[in-house]
């Protein structure tokens, strides 16, 4: 893959997906109100788990809401709407006339994930009221606050890499809409964002650590939170680059050897 | 059989709101917008007829259909099918009723078409014996054995309006009503549709309303027509009578001999009184017969006086310009 | 007895037709199953790390649980066409049930049939059956009519905010949205004690949505734990008639409203 300044397409491309978003403007408020009565409901049962004990094995509960809070927004926050066209235009075999096109298939997807992260904006933006009224937010200290910006940008890469991923798999799989679900429902579940990885039993624990989707929304969610702090971010933050590393890696293995089953295929 | 009396159906839609959030508010606004589809119907068909439906798109056609059988409520007046008001009581009526949609099929998609008969039957309660005397003289008269077993999404369009055909007679209803079931089919799919329908009124005095756009289905099976536009009855008459009443003129067919054409084109320029001309060629002429003025036996004798003629024919001007010209003409009364 | 028959008959005519798409047809089993079943793998976890919750073991909970996703699946089971019921009264496939000589609410319960519901049925019994046997109950037969009719009334519950909403759709064309809500509503808060919510949240989902009908109140009386209700523990044995009492009025009003159907497809 060669690294070239951003093409003038590139930005036209963003736009028209940030404009498509209108589409989804309705199921966007229903989806929100979904959000956030599943955060209200997870913060119930852990407010009630813990009952009278303010920490458990170190974890103090303001601390917990938080992490769910916050948690609960970057779910909604981060798209995976990257998979959907991938698989859709697998599925089309729109994809043979995409990389006939003088730009990359990749940065095609890509900037329609983009496109449409801006088109959601203003929701996203909503979100975070809402989210401070059914939760709790505080706001974490400077250093925490920056290495969560970061942690958060770190996140969306290992989002859209993932899904993109996910939509790769439209290659062998053709129809990969139940995949897709599949693993939307898993993910809220081994993000980390319904269970804290803290309080994981082991197995499941080694499992999701296994997986891309808590370096999603765990790891931003612990700097956020407060619960790791000082030097002790480094880890997570680097745990995120490394998951980039290895989803480039994957994806990059995973193209050559769709070109060459789509080439064998006759294209 | 089936007995309309002033009716009327008025449709109210949400007026749709346009700009933010448009879809929610749509949904919760108080505005509406009225259209009346039907203004007034009125109509009488006795056992035993088949009775043509005309209008133009739009006219109020499938409106009054859906008020007769059950589907719709009228906002104003009543009708009965075989005693019954449909939708008062849409059990009873849809035993009275067999439905053909052109465009929509009544079998299940997924199924072969005898799987669907075979519902249909069970649903009707058509007694097992009789079930399989009706499907078999059915499958025999539209020739369906070749494909009683494959399943109906896979059938031609043709098969599967013999299929639906089928399905609406099965259980003998005294009533039939048929949307454009000639639609999208080709010569000898029609004369087949055409003539199964004829016979079933025939054998069982199957009260028939057929609505169609094809002239020919109206020239071949309808004794009488009804024609409908913005909701009104323009037409209620025999089918003899539309040609009378709106086209009485006969249409004169001339090819003369090569030394006629002089005269021909005489002829043509100044036609004698009643006599006016539609079309003029080197040897070949049309004109149009006004035969209140004068009748058509005195013009071919005049003609054939006066002009060396090869060949002549007289025609009855063509249902498809009468109807097109009632229709213009309201256009005009508007 | 003559509309059981064809009911019957409607049902595996539909799924005959299914029967085609083979592979599809296990997979909208399976994941029926698995979607039902998550909910409960959150609580599960939580409760193997925490014991329990407001006083609820593990297999207390799981009794909650399995009662709703069985109450759910018996609902869905019954009623899997009206999930389709935008798109059937947009398109006028609706018309197709009124010219037949059967209720409009049987054909619109039984004429087709999705497989998905299999698998919400089959997770709430098999959650239940293992509950059931973990679980210490004094049982009676009291209890087991009150199980019975709980996992009845509760399908009646949870189904007429469902069907209620759908009476919408004759007037606006669109209710997936408002039933879409209330199935969330349900879906999360139905298997979880009542009593870990505040006042105010408590109070809405006793009296405003009355989730709390569908298996909570019922299992606090199989559980011998009439403390936890805010009235006479009695009245807890009647609470299958919430269900009955919704599924009427929602029932009526969808009748009802069918009047205003405008068969918009030609």
């Amino acid at each position: 893959m060669t690294i070239r300044g951003p093409h003038p397409v590139w930005w036209a491309m963003i736009r028209v997906s940030a404009r498509r978003v209108h589409i989804y403007r309705a199921g966007m408020m229903f989806w929100m109100i979904r959000s956030m009565l599943e955060l209200f409901l997870i913060l119930i049962v852990w407010s009630a788990v813990y009952g009278d004990r303010e920490s458990v094995e170190g974890i103090a509960d303001d601390t917990l809401l938080v992490y769910l809070t916050i948690s609960a927004i970057q779910v909604y926050i981060l798209p995976n709407i990257i998979a959907v066209e991938v698989g859709e235009r697998i599925e089309t075999g729109q994809v043979a006339t995409d990389l006939i096109r003088p730009f990359s298939f990749m940065k095609q997807m890509i900037a329609i994930q983009f496109g449409s992260s801006i088109g959601f904006a203003p929701a996203c933006v909503l979100v975070i009221p809402a989210a401070m009224l059914v939760g709790s937010l505080e706001l974490p200290s400077l250093t925490n606050g920056v290495a969560y910006i970061i942690s958060f940008v770190l996140a969306y890469m290992v989002s859209t890499l993932t899904w993109l991923l996910v939509g790769l798999g439209g290659f062998w799989l053709i129809n990969i809409g139940g995949l897709r679900a599949l693993l939307s429902v898993a993910s809220g579940f081994l993000s980390g964002a319904l269970i804290p990885v803290w309080f994981m039993p082991d197995a499941l624990r080694i499992l999701v650590q296994l997986l891309p989707f808590q370096a999603m929304t765990f790891l931003p969610a612990s700097i956020f939170s407060g619960q790791v702090t000082g030097t002790a971010m480094m880890v997570p933050l680097l745990v995120q680059v490394a998951w980039i590393a290895i989803l480039i890696g994957l994806i990059g293995w995973v193209w050559a050897r769709a070109q060459r089953k789509l080439v064998i295929q006759g294209g | 059989m089936i007995q309309a009396d002033n009716l009327v159906k008025t449709f109210e839609r949400p007026v749709r709101i346009d700009g933010r959030f448009s879809a929610v508010r749509t949904m919760f606004t108080r505005q509406r917008q009225r259209s009346v589809a039907v203004d007034g119907v009125s109509l009488s068909i006795a056992e035993g007829e088949i009775v043509g439906y005309l209008g133009p798109n739009g006219a109020g056609k499938s409106t009054t259909i859906k008020m007769l059988t059950g589907i719709l409520v009228p906002t104003s007046g009543t009708a009965t099918v075989a005693g019954i008001v449909p939708w008062q009581d849409r059990s009873a009526n849809a035993r009275n009723i067999g439905l053909v949609f052109g465009q929509r099929s009544q079998l299940w998609w997924d199924l072969p078409l005898d799987e669907s008969l075979r519902l249909i039957g069970k649903m009707y309660d058509v007694e097992p014996v009789r079930f399989r005397q009706n499907r078999d003289m059915l499958v025999e008269l539209l020739q369906m054995e070749a494909f009683l077993a494959t399943p109906v999404r896979q059938l031609s369009l043709g098969q599967r309006m013999r299929g639906d055909l089928a399905a609406a007679v099965l259980y003998e209803p005294p009533v039939l009503f048929l949307d454009e079931p000639t639609v999208g089919l080709d010569v000898v799919a029609k004369e087949r549709m055409r003539g199964f329908i004829e016979e079933i009124n025939r054998t069982r005095k199957t009260t028939v309303l057929l609505t169609t756009h094809d002239l020919d289905d109206v020239e071949r099976l309808c004794q009488r027509i009804l024609i409908i536009d913005q909701g009104r009855v323009l037409f209620d008459g025999p089918t003899a009578d539309v040609k009378r009443r709106y086209a009485p003129h006969r249409l004169l067919d001339i090819t003369v001999t090569g030394d006629g054409a002089a005269v021909l084109r005489e002829l043509a320029q100044s036609p004698p009184t009643g006599v006016t001309t539609s079309s003029a060629a080197e040897l070949t002429a049309s004109f149009q017969i006004d035969p209140t003025v004068v009748p058509v036996a005195a013009v071919i004798a005049e003609f054939s006086a006066r002009a060396p003629i090869a060949d002549l024919a007289v025609r009855e001007p063509e249902m498809e310009g009468i109807i097109r010209e009632i229709y213009e003409a309201r256009e005009i009364t508007r | 007895m003559r509309l059981a028959t064809l009911s019957w008959e409607l049902v595996t005519a539909s799924i005959r037709g299914q029967m085609q798409y083979r592979l599809n047809f296990l997979i909208d089993v399976a994941f029926g199953l698995v979607f039902s079943s998550i909910g409960f793998v959150f609580i599960w976890v939580v409760l193997g790390r925490f014991d329990q919750i407001g006083g609820w073991t593990l297999s207390e909970v799981a009794l909650l649980y399995g009662m709703r996703l069985t109450s759910h699946g018996i609902w869905t089971v019954n009623f899997s066409r009206l999930f389709a019921i935008d798109r059937i009264v947009r398109d006028g496939e609706f018309d197709r049930m009124l010219i037949r000589p059967m209720p409009m609410m049987l054909q619109l319960m039984y004429g087709s049939f999705r497989m998905a519901t299999l698998g919400d049925l089959l997770g709430g019994i098999i959650l239940l059956g293992v509950a059931l046997t973990q679980v210490s109950i004094d049982w009676s037969v009291g209890k087991l009519i009150l199980l019975a009719c709980a996992l009845v009334g509760g399908a009646m519950l949870d189904g007429a905010f469902q069907l209620g909403p759908a009476a919408m759709t004759f007037r606006t064309l669109q209710s997936m949205p408002v039933r879409g809500l209330f199935d969330d509503i349900f879906g999360r808060f139905s298997g979880y004690p009542t009593s870990i919510f505040d006042r105010s949240a408590r109070f809405l989902l006793m009296w405003i949505v009355p989730v709390a009908f569908v298996a909570w109140v019922p299992a606090t009386v199989l559980l011998d734990r009439p403390a936890e209700l805010p009235f006479p523990s009695w009245l807890g044995w009647f609470s299958p008639l919430a269900g009955v009492t919704c599924i009427a009025i929602a029932g009526w009003l969808f009748v009802h409203e069918s009047r205003y159907y405008q068969s918009s497809g030609s």
